[in-house]
């Protein structure tokens, strides 16, 4: 990753290396997969909390470090634990990390877990060739779960670019689009306003704001990005396969 | 905060890099495998709803309520999509109630509680947070093997509610493996004395109703239509006998019913007197001479159990005389004409079904209440007989067993204060509470609930609230539960249950048409999140604290009893359960009149005692020689109940009604009880009117409450489908009643005991008695999700992100009638008397 070079404000969007920004989405996708899937443990705070990694994130707006409060590393912890549990397990209504329940759903669709969504969200992602993991108990359409597809997706496609594949990359790319307009990029910026409206610790209002802007920056770069794939598209083309399949 | 760009965007990924650089974070991957964007080719799979996905039909069993319907649920993707009735199921006949098909509900609610939590700040501070299962089983096991290895393992309390068949079975198996057997349950709040007035008379079974070959049927006190025990399989062949062969039906009810509703008519009865009615039915009979003396010789009516048949008719005609119409009409309010002519159907029928239930049951001597009802029915020899009151007939299972705790022990909480009830043969659960307050029997130090809500479910909830709370009373608390309740909240550890639509169990409730029907209950979805199903918790905890099980899961309990039980073994045992369901012996009659079955009394060791008429084996029983035996006699020889062979019947050994219950008897329906004599009740059933009703001030009625039809107790607030349908339970009142009070329609009221007092709206109507109150006991939740409590919850600011919350279209989410419910006794059978409590009611 280029971050000297990154780091120079003024440099124009489309010098940076189509591999290179996959990497970066995929970063960040993984730091809000994680962020999201349970309450950061000791060793991710201190990974926050690092100098380097605080600068970095509140050069571009974002004070997450500074956010967490000056506690013992043990209480903080505990207390980012029973917030989490608070705003996202309950016991009782709370919110709810799933696309089935937070989805703008149809007039007689249902908002519950495990909806047809969920089911959606799952082929749509087992189509792609993963599976979930066997110690993995949450539910398909899980935010964390959306999350790091999207990371793979965005790994896969740096890896292609790296590899000279660019119509794979582009392929890809075109996957990513199709995931993120019908599944995450339809529910995670309305689920950080409720996040950002419901938590009393600071971290969580910048985390929500932080994955807000992230779906913000994807979905204009979806959006910019050509309807077709630039290289001539493989002999089976997701985009094809995928838009037959899971609708 | 800065927009972000591409430019700023490498810098927040480097971020992200830096802080996830080594993946040593405890965070785990979510998703396995690497991309592979031609993978869906490869496989050929088809995600399309529209173009032939698979739908699996997996057969299963309903939890919603005791009746346990079994049904077929269909799965979809993984995702449960509908319930419907078994139509190869003999009891259910393919049909499944509202609040069955409503089960979908208590899987997917999104409030449900998906992962083991652990309490952090005070108790009913809502502060928790999340831990792994095996952080929740170590703090658990720790407590466990802590009480002991002191031998106290009676310490170590566990209460459950809505646990049957293997639910129950798995969890006294455990309890056993362990050593405590302070095992509480919930059966006096739901129907206790039943049990009792039964057990004491015709042994360990209450009746079912044979609705299929009956000529006429009374019900006191029962909601057949809506809430009946056994609902789905009785109330449709009641309907079918009512529509499809005219069979009159005559109910007493407090309540204008949908069962009193379709009735030829209803009686409206005060509460307390159904059995003042009961008595005079009797009376019109026997002095009628409408009796039937068919059933007297297998009748215990006096002392001399070898009286005559003349001489019970006489000893009853005389027990039943105080008892006129005219008497009943007085207490009841019900016209004496009216039971005269109800008396006389019902003894010139063919047959006839007399249905009883809470409204019998639940009041001060209600077990004795049920042994006049059972009278009834005997004189007039519907008893166990083809169109009348029958012996239930369910699954008899086999299944395996673990291994006993060398010691066993237990606190002496389950059975309320000494003294206090005569036979609490099912214990008095709703007294569990108060005991623990009390203290001078014991307290658990560990107190372990499931699918059970104490704070919610018994009278004076306010006050189990206050204890639960209270760490000083019992210092540490374990739920298990789907969702956030009255007592949940109060618990140290909450670990999440699955729904029955996510566990294996076997099955056994009664059979409407007396033919066993074996039936299983198999998951039909993976349990969400990280939900586990008791059976499996108890196989991980026993690790933990050392105890071998016979088991290794829940479903390899059921595997295993399907393998050992005969009938369903030959069938094709675990296999031929989850292809089908259900299992019945096709060659089975339909189980009537056991008692007159002859018996071979030629075996070692069997003698008949000449006092009373039974054949016993006194080598069975333990005795030295056959002189000691016929010396002391079958009633004076401990252990001689067990060695019970036959009762002689005008000189015939016959089955009759064996004493396989607590109670020592012979083979005779004990009417006339040494059991009931011994503790200076009246031997002989009577009429005792509820001695609070008779000192009530003139400004004072009588609560009673009731089931709604598409609710149970404590299970289904939250499930959305039913709270549409019903939310609110304002409190019923006679328009006399009201007007005395100033009360119309609509008004708001409190209802003020001597425990506490609630508000709610009146429901001003003719569809019930002057002088009482009735208020359903199935709404007015503190939580239990946002449907069922419609508050906001109690962790977050919000109502959650569910949507569908903004379509919650009703204002009102009911009251709760056990702030004003004491908590008090049948002192014979130990029921919980939900509809004796003097009340005032006022403007609010």
């Amino acid at each position: 990753m280029g971050t000297a070079r990154n780091d120079q404000a003024g440099t124009a969007a489309d010098d940076i290396d189509p591999a290179a920004l996959a990497q970066a989405r995929s970063n960040v996708y993984a730091l809000l997969a994680a962020v999201f899937r349970a309450a950061p443990d000791a060793e991710l705070l201190a990974r926050l909390r690092d100098a380097e990694t605080a600068r970095l994130l509140e050069a571009v707006g974002f004070p997450v470090a500074a956010s967490l409060p000056a506690l013992p590393d043990g209480q903080l912890v505990e207390d980012l634990a029973v917030e989490y549990t608070r705003l996202f397990l309950g016991p009782g209504p709370h919110l709810s990390l799933h696309e089935s329940v937070n989805a703008n759903v149809g007039e007689h669709s249902e908002a519950a877990l495990w909806t047809e969504r969920t089911a959606r969200v799952k082929a749509f992602i087992e189509t792609a060739g993963l599976s979930y993991a066997a110690d993995y108990t949450d539910l398909p359409d899980h935010v964390s779960a959306e999350l790091e597809f999207m990371q793979r997706l965005t790994a896969h496609e740096s890896a292609a670019h790296r590899a000279g594949r660019g119509s794979e990359a582009a392929v890809v790319f075109a996957v990513q689009r199709k995931f993120f307009t019908e599944h995450l990029g339809a529910w995670l910026p309305s689920l950080c306003d409720k996040v950002s409206a419901d938590t009393r610790m600071a971290f969580y209002k910048a985390v929500a704001e932080l994955a807000k802007e992230v779906a913000d920056f994807e979905a204009r770069l979806f959006a910019e990005a050509p309807a077709e794939a630039p290289a001539a598209p493989p002999p089976s083309s997701p985009e094809h396969v995928v838009s037959g399949r899971v609708n | 905060m800065t927009k972000l760009n591409r430019r700023n965007f490498m810098t927040l990924a480097a971020a992200g890099g830096a802080a996830l650089a080594t993946g040593t974070t405890g965070t785990r991957p979510v998703l396995a495998g690497t991309v592979d964007i031609n993978a869906v080719e490869a496989s050929g799979r088809d995600f399309s709803p529209k173009t032939g996905k698979e739908r699996q039909a997996i057969p299963t069993a309903c939890w919603q309520c005791v009746t346990r319907d079994s049904m077929i649920g269909y799965v979809e993707d993984g995702r449960l999509k509908k319930l419907e009735g078994n139509p190869n199921s003999i009891r259910t006949l393919g049909k499944l109630c509202a609040r069955g098909q409503a089960g979908i509900n208590q899987v997917y609610f999104p409030d449900r509680i998906l992962y083991p939590l652990q309490r952090v700040g005070k108790r009913g501070e809502h502060k928790w947070k999340r831990i792994s299962w095996d952080e929740a089983l170590d703090t658990i096991a720790a407590k466990l093997k802590e009480l002991r290895d002191a031998g106290t393992p009676e310490l170590f309390m566990y209460q459950y509610g809505r646990h049957k068949a293997s639910q129950a079975a798995t969890m006294y198996d455990f309890m056993s493996a362990f050593g405590s057997q302070t095992i509480g349950n919930h059966t006096s709040v739901c129907e206790a004395s039943k049990w009792v007035g039964q057990e004491s008379l015709w042994g360990g079974m209450y009746e079912n109703w044979d609705y299929d070959n009956t000529d006429f049927v009374v019900i006191f006190g029962s909601n057949n239509f809506e809430t009946h025990t056994n609902h789905i399989p009785t109330s449709q062949r009641l309907i079918r006998a009512k529509v499809d062969r005219g069979v009159p039906m005559y109910v007493f009810d407090v309540r204008l019913t949908n069962t009193a509703a379709k009735a030829d008519e209803w009686l409206p009865v005060k509460p307390g007197t159904d059995t003042a009615i009961i008595w005079a039915m009797i009376n019109v009979i026997m002095e009628e001479g409408l009796y039937k003396p068919d059933h007297f010789k297998y009748m215990r009516v006096t002392k001399d159990f070898k009286a005559s048949i003349d001489e019970k008719v006489a000893a009853v005609k005389k027990a039943a005389a105080a008892f006129t119409p005219e008497f009943a009409e007085k207490e009841s309010g019900v016209p004496a004409d009216k039971i005269r002519a109800i008396a006389r159907g019902f003894a010139k029928a063919n047959s006839a079904c007399l249905v009883t239930y809470r409204g019998v049951v639940k009041h001060f001597n209600g077990a004795d209440n049920e042994r006049a009802a059972m009278l009834l029915a005997a004189i007039t020899n519907n008893l166990d007989r083809k169109g009348g009151r029958v012996m239930g007939v369910g699954a008899g299972w086999n299944h395996p067993k673990s291994k006993p705790a060398q010691v066993a022990k237990k606190l002496p909480i389950l059975d309320g204060f000494p003294g206090e009830v005569a036979f609490p043969t099912h214990h008095v659960s709703h007294q569990v509470w108060p005991m623990i307050k009390d203290g001078s029997h014991g307290r658990p130090k560990v107190y372990w609930w499931s699918c059970y809500n104490p704070a919610y479910i018994n009278g004076n909830n306010n006050e189990t609230k206050a204890l639960l709370a209270d760490e000083s009373v019992v210092p540490f608390q374990v739920c298990t539960t789907i969702v956030y309740d009255e007592s949940s909240q109060y618990a140290d550890i909450i670990l999440p249950d699955v729904t029955y639509l996510e566990r294996w169990d076997w099955e056994d409730m009664v059979s409407a048409n007396q033919i066993a029907e074996f039936y299983i209950r198999q998951p039909l979805v993976k349990p969400l999140g990280e939900a586990r199903c008791q059976g499996d918790v108890f196989v991980d905890l026993a690790k933990r604290v050392g105890l071998e099980l016979a088991w290794s899961s829940k479903e390899d309990f059921v595997r295993q009893s399907c393998e050992m039980t005969p009938g369903v073994k030959e069938a094709g045992g675990f296999e031929y359960m989850k292809k089908h369901g259900v299992w019945h012996d096709p060659n089975a009659k339909p189980n009537y009149g056991f008692f007159e079955e002859t018996v071979d009394t030629s075996g070692d060791g069997v003698v008949l005692d000449e006092e009373t008429g039974v054949y016993w084996n006194w080598k069975k029983a333990g005795v030295a020689s056959e002189a000691e035996a016929k010396q002391q006699g079958y009633l004076k020889t401990p252990g001689a109940k067990a060695a019970y062979v036959a009762q002689d019947i005008d000189g015939t050994p016959r089955r009759a009604y064996p004493p396989n219950t607590k109670f020592v008897k012979t083979g005779l329906l004990d009417f006339y009880s040494d059991n009931w004599e011994s503790k200076g009740l009246p031997a002989f059933p009577t009429y005792t009117p509820v001695p609070e009703h008779q000192k009530m001030g003139e400004d004072e009625l009588i609560m009673t409450t009731y089931k709604l039809a598409v609710h149970t107790h404590s299970r289904t607030a939250h499930c959305k489908w039913l709270a549409e349908i019903k939310h609110d339970n304002p409190a019923w009142i006679n328009p006399k009643t009201a007007a005395e009070r100033g009360i119309s329609d609509g008004d708001p009221i409190k209802v003020v005991s001597k425990v506490g007092e609630f508000t709610t709206t009146a429901y001003v109507t003719e569809g019930i008695v002057p002088g009482v109150v009735a208020i359903s006991h199935s709404l007015g939740r503190e939580h239990s999700g946002v449907y069922g409590s419609g508050a906001a919850s109690p962790t977050t600011q919000g109502e959650g992100s569910d949507p569908d919350v903004a379509n919650i279209w009703w204002k009102k989410h009911g009251a709760h009638p056990n702030a004003a419910m004491p908590n008090w006794s049948d002192p014979v059978g130990g029921s919980q008397r939900w509809f004796d409590t003097p009340v005032r009611v006022e403007r609010a």
